[in-house]
């Protein structure tokens, strides 16, 4: 175990804990309607190692999902939401992959492949995120608009967060 | 061996995935209040809905048969309402006077000729006779003028050769209603003295001087009228209340006299 690893371990377990401490308690309702909520944790999949195997990552997705679950009394929801991300994390990276391909015990980051690539990256497995986790929570697609608003809200927000911290670390 | 395992190797996060799904979502049927009951819900939506489309296709092909119903209810009905005494004056015999009704399905019509029929689908083993009415819920169409065994033609209100004798409701002048062959929904009565107060609109109906139909039943409406040539009389048009264009139910009116009044009017 390389101290890449244990970087990732140390962060993961950082994210976790502002999810569930801290961002959690920040849910802004607009409107009296819809639901502003700050969700960060996916990146600690969505930034794992990219030479890491697929089903690796299923795992780690499926159990983070739960633990974050655990904390947000909602089982399931928030794993289901991250499972997907994570499987689709690899058909993401397929993608998006330079020409150059991708180069190994290199992290994710906007320096590794250029900024482009890593705003576009996060952007669509964020959103993919975010917007599962929205159609699960409400769990019909009945209130398809409330969901698109709900998750445009937060996808924003979430996003220009996790860009900026990207940006200074 | 190898080939099965690089398969296994390949697709094995596919299998993973569909594995945590799935899990994931029976965690979220189970233990979440709302989304549980979205689902239970949903799913009996689902059937719900089945189970209606299939019953309104059951409708569908039931309808022959519901029209068939609603057509019998609709003959007894309208043998209550021509049963019913007319008005407090009425002959308490009046009700002796009763008609059968026999609903029947047009199935040819024609409005073009000046001499028009219209062919109904009951004939005599249904009891239809020559010289029976025919109504349908709008008023009068027409008399019974040949029977076979299953089907009948009925002379229509709109033929030159039909006379039926009408009077203005509740007036009681009256007169002969017939048709002058042009547009079919004009009919003509006439006979009407001059010092008659006509309205347009007033309502004309049958008067029961003949047995073929039943006093009260509606004909039509004063569409204009006016003096005729010889000045003593007023040539009344009126919009008949049946759409002869679009017949498809209507009703036969079998009447069940007293021979003595079928005989007195037969010696007439």
């Amino acid at each position: 175990m390389n101290r890449l690893h244990i970087g990732h371990i140390v962060t993961s377990v950082i994210i976790v804990l502002v999810q569930i401490l801290l961002l959690k308690n920040i849910q802004i309702v607009v409107f009296d309607r819809f639901t502003l909520s700050v969700i960060i944790y996916p990146i600690i999949i969505i930034f794992l190692p990219v030479e890491l195997r697929r089903s690796a990552v299923v795992l780690i997705a499926f159990f983070l999902g739960l633990l974050i679950d655990s904390f947000y009394d909602s089982p399931g929801v928030h794993t289901a939401a991250l499972v997907l991300t994570g499987f689709f994390r690899g058909t993401i990276l397929r993608l998006l992959e330079p020409r150059q391909g991708y180069r190994n015990n290199l992290d994710i980051s906007p320096k590794a492949y250029g900024m482009n690539w890593f705003l576009y990256y996060l952007g669509i497995l964020l959103f993919v995120h975010i917007f599962t986790y929205f159609a699960l929570d409400a769990f019909t697609f009945v209130y398809i608009a409330k969901i698109l608003v709900n998750t445009l809200m937060s996808f924003v927000v979430s996003y220009l967060i996790i860009a900026l911290y990207k940006m200074v670390i | 061996m190898s080939f099965l395992a690089s398969l296994a190797q390949r697709y094995s996060h596919i299998a993973l995935f569909i594995l945590c799904e799935l899990i994931a979502f029976i965690l979220i049927i189970n233990f979440n209040q709302k989304q549980r009951d979205i689902f239970l819900h949903s799913s009996s939506l689902m059937s719900g809905s089945l189970l209606k489309k299939t019953s309104e296709l059951k409708d569908y092909m039931s309808l022959q048969e519901s029209n068939a119903d609603l057509l019998k209810e609709n003959a007894r009905l309208l043998q209550e309402i021509i049963s019913m005494p007319r008005s407090e004056v009425a002959m308490p015999d009046s009700n002796q006077l009763a008609y059968d009704v026999i609903p029947a399905h047009v199935i040819n019509n024609s409005i073009l000729s000046v001499r028009n029929h219209f062919t109904i689908d009951k004939g005599s083993l249904d009891g239809v006779q020559p010289s029976m009415g025919v109504v349908t819920l709008g008023g009068i169409a027409g008399i019974v003028k040949s029977v076979n065994e299953r089907y009948a033609t009925v002379i229509s209100l709109v033929n030159v050769d039909i006379r039926v004798s009408a009077s203005i409701a509740e007036k009681d002048y009256f007169g002969t209603v017939s048709w002058d062959g042009q547009a079919y929904s004009s009919l003509i009565l006439n006979a009407i003295p001059t010092h008659a107060d006509i309205n347009l609109g007033d309502k004309i109906v049958t008067n029961g001087y003949s047995t073929i139909f039943p006093p009260g039943l509606d004909v039509g409406e004063v569409l204009s009228f006016d003096v005729n040539k010889n000045g003593a009389f007023y040539d009344v048009a009126v919009k008949p209340l049946v759409d002869f264009s679009s017949l498809d139910y209507v009703y036969v009116l079998k009447g069940n006299f007293a021979k003595e009044l079928i005989s007195l009017i037969e010696d007439e």
